[in-house]
């Protein structure tokens, strides 16, 4: 789990519409961010991050759940924990933010 | 009308005076300058190069001293660039060589109708190969070696990418020699002209190749990017071309692109779309004979 019971429900979100634009090849994906001007190479459960959070904010657990259900896997404390820290490195790249609820 | 059709006094008296609009695939460089060692570089390894027959330039550019007291102590060249002078001025020895660097400065900090990337650009077939590098490389070496085995020069240092089509849009000048790369080249192919070598610049010791003669009358044929090749000399070691993922390779290309961030997003759409349709390698070599042999085997990429 993301936040113990005392922690304010908080949810993840991509500020602004159509911000990114995203070019697939195989395992990898290019990222061009239209607010910062940066790219980044992303891996897939990153994409799948970047492509739920632009359908909609999520909770770090519900976030969890689709993401491990698109790559048809347990939403298990391991797959949580690496969840975690890519939230952690794309908000420290600026491409999401966490918000109150 | 080419530089050859001038005599030496002429080309002089006309870079002394209105100025020598030298033509370099589809740019044309205004070019002013008193210094001998200039005029001397441009009649040798230019001869071939058209002159426009226009007044209108890209880039108007002149060479001279700076008026300085230090000049009578130790002379310098002072580049310039629409009336300013971007850099500090070097030794009147490194002349030539600063008009080559200065023109490369130009085009890589004002031609942003192109995306514009730190690389080697050659032809083959209708298919560029482009060599994004780091100095120290052995890139331009490896363009020296394919140009004189068959490979069109579009560039030895500055991959134009146009925005309307994702063409390679070539820039064949001299071919930029640095250190062991000068001796290497001879060796490799005797019948290069390489003018005289240029002691201690920023570079090193440096001195630059004549392009190919074709190189320069295609020089407005523009080619399909077909492969992007890292190449990296080692001492050594084996020839040795192995894939690359492409996303990997769009990271890096960008890292080596003058212009990648100004275009924004334009310049993700034209990289990823040549990224595309490119075979991606990183290339190991030492020897360049076998260098070649493994260029000419490759083949054109897959729609």
């Amino acid at each position: 789990m993301l936040f113990t019971a005392h922690t304010p429900i908080l949810v993840w979100e991509i500020e602004g519409k159509a911000r990114f634009l995203l070019r697939h090849w195989a395992d990898e994906c290019a990222v061009y961010d239209n607010v910062t001007g940066d790219t980044h190479l992303l891996e897939p459960v990153g994409v799948e991050v970047l492509l739920a959070l632009q359908q909609a904010p999520a909770s770090a657990d519900l976030l969890c759940k689709r993401v491990a259900s698109r790559f048809e896997t347990e939403p298990n404390a391991e797959f949580s924990s690496m969840l975690e820290a890519v939230l952690i490195d794309f908000e420290r790249l600026a491409l999401i933010r966490r918000t109150p609820q | 009308m080419k530089v050859a059709d001038l005599t030496a006094t002429q080309l002089g008296g006309r870079l002394k005076g209105p100025g020598l609009h030298l033509r370099t695939g589809m740019l044309v460089a205004h070019i002013q300058t008193s210094i001998p060692s200039v005029a001397e570089g441009i009649g040798l390894l230019y001869a071939d190069y058209p002159l426009a027959d226009t007044e209108f330039a890209d880039f108007h550019i002149s060479l001279e001293p700076p008026r300085t007291l230090r000049r009578w102590i130790h002379p310098q060249v002072l580049f310039v660039f629409d009336g300013r002078a971007p850099f500090k001025p070097l030794p009147l020895d490194q002349a030539f060589p600063m008009f080559e660097w200065g023109l490369n400065w130009c085009v890589s900090s004002h031609s942003h109708q192109y995306l514009i990337i730190h690389a080697a650009v050659m032809e083959k077939d209708g298919f560029a190969v482009i060599m994004p590098a780091p100095p120290g490389s052995g890139k331009s070496t490896l363009c020296a070696a394919l140009v004189n085995r068959g490979w069109r020069l579009l560039s030895d240092e500055l991959a134009l990418i146009r925005k309307d089509d994702g063409q390679a849009v070539p820039l064949p000048r001299p071919v930029s020699l640095k250190n062991a790369s000068i001796e290497v080249i001879r060796g490799f192919e005797p019948t290069a002209f390489i003018n005289r070598e240029c002691r201690d610049t920023i570079k090193g010791t440096v001195a630059h190749m004549k392009p190919p003669r074709d190189s320069v009358a295609r020089a407005r044929e523009t080619a399909k990017p077909g492969w992007v090749i890292f190449p990296r000399y080692q001492k050594d070691a084996a020839t040795v071309l192995q894939a690359r993922q492409k996303g990997g390779t769009l990271m890096a290309v960008a890292d080596n692109a003058f212009n990648y961030s100004l275009l924004g997003a334009v310049g993700f759409h034209m990289l990823a779309d040549m990224i595309d349709t490119c075979d991606c390698y990183d290339f190991a070599y030492s020897n360049l004979d076998q260098a070649i042999e493994v260029f000419a085997a490759l083949q054109p990429p897959v729609p």
